[in-house]
């Protein structure tokens, strides 16, 4: 037993030089493709192709935001994808049916909190595995979206409403503003308040937070909710740029966004991870993928790319 | 076979050296067949080093080691099991989905036939043998999973002799064993003693050394202090030597206690749908409760704090309050230190600060923010207080010794600045240096009017502690008894009194 201890022991000695590393690995790995794709690419490094970048992982990184929380936490949520296409298909089939277009963004919005509820009531409240329940809502919901739809693209929206997918803030993207005020107070959150501190603490050892006074369910329930209600924000966001919603919006994104948190350092069985590497993680995904597009590399090829990243990212968390 | 009075083991000048740290200094044991050498020390005096040593799994610096008067070296575990070293641990390896004799010959050769096949009804005649052997009777056929917590320990070590071991270490053998269960486990250890194994027996509790040990060995900071007869030792001389220093009284002087009213009165409280209680509890009052596992004595403190649900009412300051959940309790200033510190105590991958304020959090922010400056202050106030000995607040919990984690808890309960408190084994697992502060700093707390709960399954710990002592058996208070009136017996009668009669 004392042999565990000492190895636990000599892991957690370890354990703020491996947290500077990843960030600063993951620093050098964003710069390192960065300077690649400019030497393969003239194009690469023009302000109209980062500022493209940057709204292209809009999408990944609003739902990377709730998820690194719901995976430190020491859950999962692989239902994003189904809750994005429910959230952009609702948002779509309102204001087709005559409702005002912020109303209409309004109830999408609740329409994913809630979904994210149903996960957080499942999972917090009655004690079902986080991956089965996911698993679960994304097959259910994605049939939803479908009903709704009759798989048909909802399109036609008010010239105000393309501003948010579309319009420019002083050069930068709206869009892109408000991932990075997300980000900065979901940063905020995580590191200075007690939201934060439950958070992390549940994914060591929820026991002891139960034992200390605090309710565990309340607080699970909240990282689904919150993690539901960003789906809807990105859904948002995914219609007013691609001035449709498709039936298939958000499918498989589950899989990046999974992929972003865990090149972000954040561990898989939680207790561990941070805002800023789920943010750099975004990035690289966010610069391969178009850095490897400008260089004709095939979509398959990339893919292939992506899932090797996630399996350096996680044979370095086995250590 | 063996002859008593020549050692089977003569370990000489045993040194061990970490990098940086010399965990054994030049120490000599000898160990005789048929003996029980009970192995004391504080955490950290190097008693797991040296049984590392003796069983493979750490190689010695300097010294030597003699089997039967040959020097043998322990290269790793299996060369020591096969000279017949076999240690149990606290924790077993057993696997709950396998039989108990599947789990004995697990990966033996001896068991399969030369075409490959296991031998089923060998194993299970021999692993049958094996536990007659040591006096105890299990169905070997069946999993491990569905055998009580002793019959686990028969299975280990009827593994660790079915490698012929002769030299048997036991660490903390009854820390995972129920009250009851425990004289059960002297009997096998009697019986192995009779078959000529010499064991080892690793334990911090006294009372036990004194039944069951023939020899204690007392290791102090990596050196040996003593080794004598049983019989010629006390506990008091066993723990100055341990400690190195006079620990005085373990126990508070209760003469000059006074209590005024209760703060607390439970009324017909339930422990289960059948069973209910009542009891009172006055300012600044030990109140000891005792009994054995599933006698209700967790679940009545876990029902106070609102862990599990249940109706019932209590009264605290002559109001009556429901508590539904944790968060009612703590606003009645209740707190509860819970059994297990490693699961439900603490969030050891995280810092003392961390844990320490983790209750009251919503106090120490302002707004949302943490009030990182308070938080820091309380930290040092408690880490003073309680001595803890840490080299930084923002320590990972994991790093501290046993008896500093437990401080970190008790300081985590503090910090809510409770009127009750109510502490369920407060020294499971620490050593004899680290009870006697947390004893000292129990009665400091109700001397100052804090009225403690305090249950326990150690009994020296609840007769010296305890101003009054409840006694709970198959969820019912069955007795009460006031300062100086309880005795080991006696507690022992009560609480397992009507469980002898079901048995009979």
């Amino acid at each position: 037993m004392n042999l565990v201890k000492e190895e636990v022991n000599t892991r957690l000695k370890r354990l703020p030089s491996i947290k500077i590393n990843t960030i600063s690995i993951l620093v050098i790995l964003l710069a390192g493709l960065l300077i690649f794709f400019s030497t393969q690419s003239p194009y690469f490094l023009t302000t109209l192709n980062i500022t493209n970048v940057l709204v292209q992982v809009t999408t990944i990184g609003l739902i990377a935001i709730p998820m690194t929380y719901v995976i430190i936490s020491g859950a999962m949520d692989l239902s994003v994808g189904s809750i994005l296409g429910l959230s952009a298909v609702t948002l779509g089939f309102l204001y087709e049916s005559g409702t005002n277009i912020w109303v209409s963004v309004v109830l999408a919005l609740v329409v994913g909190a809630l979904a994210g509820a149903l996960n957080g009531l499942l999972i917090a409240r009655y004690k079902m595995q986080a991956i089965v329940v996911t698993i679960g809502t994304l097959v259910m919901l994605r049939g939803l979206v479908y009903i709704i739809t009759k798989g048909k693209p909802i399109s036609g929206y008010p010239d105000s409403f393309y501003f948010l997918g579309q319009g420019k803030v002083l050069g930068i993207p709206f869009s892109v503003i408000v991932m990075m005020a997300l980000f900065s107070i979901a940063y905020i959150l995580i590191k200075k308040t007690r939201i934060g501190r439950y958070t992390y603490a549940l994914g060591n050892n929820e026991e002891a937070v139960r034992y200390s006074g605090i309710n565990v369910v309340k607080v699970r329930f909240l990282t689904f909710v919150m993690s539901g209600l960003f789906a809807g924000i990105a859904a948002i966001f995914y219609v007013s740029r691609y001035a449709s919603a498709q039936a298939s919006a958000g499918d498989g994104i589950e899989l990046d966004v999974i992929t972003a948190v865990l090149i972000g350092g954040t561990h898989i069985f939680g207790g561990r991870g941070s805002l800023v590497g789920t943010f750099l993680g975004v990035l690289i995904i966010g610069t391969l993928r178009n850095g490897l597009n400008l260089m004709g590399v095939s979509v398959l090829f990339q893919t292939v790319i992506l899932g090797v990243l996630i399996l350096v990212a996680v044979s370095r968390q086995n250590k | 076979m063996y002859q008593m009075d020549k050692p089977i083991l003569i370990m000489e000048g045993i040194t061990k050296e970490f990098p940086g740290v010399k965990a054994l200094d030049g120490v000599d044991f000898e160990l005789y067949p048929g003996e029980v050498h009970a192995l004391m020390g504080e955490n950290g005096a190097g008693k797991s080093t040296l049984m590392k040593i003796l069983s493979g799994v750490y190689q010695h610096t300097a010294g030597k080691i003699l089997l039967n008067e040959e020097e043998v070296t322990l290269n790793n575990p299996t060369v020591a099991q096969e000279l017949g070293i076999s240690i149990i641990h606290q924790e077993f390896n057993l696997f709950p989905n396998l039989s108990a004799a599947e789990n004995i010959f697990i990966d033996r050769k001896e068991i399969i036939s030369a075409s490959g096949k296991i031998n089923w009804s060998r194993m299970n005649a021999e692993a049958k043998a094996l536990t007659e052997s040591i006096g105890a009777d299990i169905d070997v056929r069946r999993e491990v999973q569905y055998l009580g917590v002793h019959s686990q320990q028969v299975i280990e070590i009827a593994k660790a002799l079915s490698f012929n071991a002769k030299i048997l270490i036991m660490d903390e053998p009854s820390a995972a064993l129920p009250e009851d269960e425990v004289q059960k486990m002297f009997d096998v250890v009697k019986q192995l003693r009779n078959n000529g194994v010499a064991i080892v027996y690793v334990s911090h509790r006294m009372n036990e050394i004194f039944k069951i040990a023939d020899k204690v060995t007392v290791l102090r900071d990596g050196g040996k202090v003593s080794t004598n007869k049983i019989t010629e030792t006390t506990e008091d001389q066993l723990i100055s030597e341990m400690v190195g220093k006079e620990v005085g009284d373990l126990y508070p002087d209760k003469t000059k206690r006074i209590f005024n009213e209760s703060v607390l009165n439970v009324n017909d409280f339930d422990i289960t749908s059948k069973h209910k209680v009542s009891f009172s509890l006055r300012r600044g009052e030990i109140l000891g409760f005792f009994g054995l596992v599933g006698s209700g004595t967790h679940t009545l403190a876990e029902r106070i704090f609102g862990l599990k649900k249940g109706k019932g009412t209590v009264e605290i300051n002559g109001k009556s309050i429901l508590i539904k959940n944790p968060k009612d309790a703590m606003k009645q200033g209740i707190a509860y230190l819970p059994p297990d510190r490693h699961r439900q105590g603490l969030v050891k991958e995280s810092s003392i600060r961390e844990n320490m304020t983790l209750p009251i959090l919503k106090r120490i922010s302002n707004g949302l923010i943490i009030d990182k400056k308070a938080e820091q202050v309380i930290n040092e106030e408690y880490i003073e207080k309680l001595s803890i000995k840490t080299p930084s607040q923002n320590q990972v919990v994991n790093l501290l010794s046993g008896g500093n984690q437990q401080k970190v808890v008790l300081a985590k309960w503090l910090t809510t600045k409770p009127d009750i408190l109510i502490m369920e084994e407060p020294t499971r697992g620490v050593d004899v240096g680290a009870k006697a502060e947390i004893y000292r700093l129990i009665n400091e707390l109700s001397l100052s009017g804090l009225s403690i709960i305090l249950i326990s399954t150690e009994m020296p710990e609840l007769i010296g502690m305890s101003d009054r002592i409840l006694v709970m058996n198959e969820g019912n208070i069955v007795n009460e008894f006031k300062n100086g009136e309880a005795d080991q017996q006696k507690l022992l009668k009560e609480a397992s009194n009507s469980i002898d009669k079901m048995v009979v």
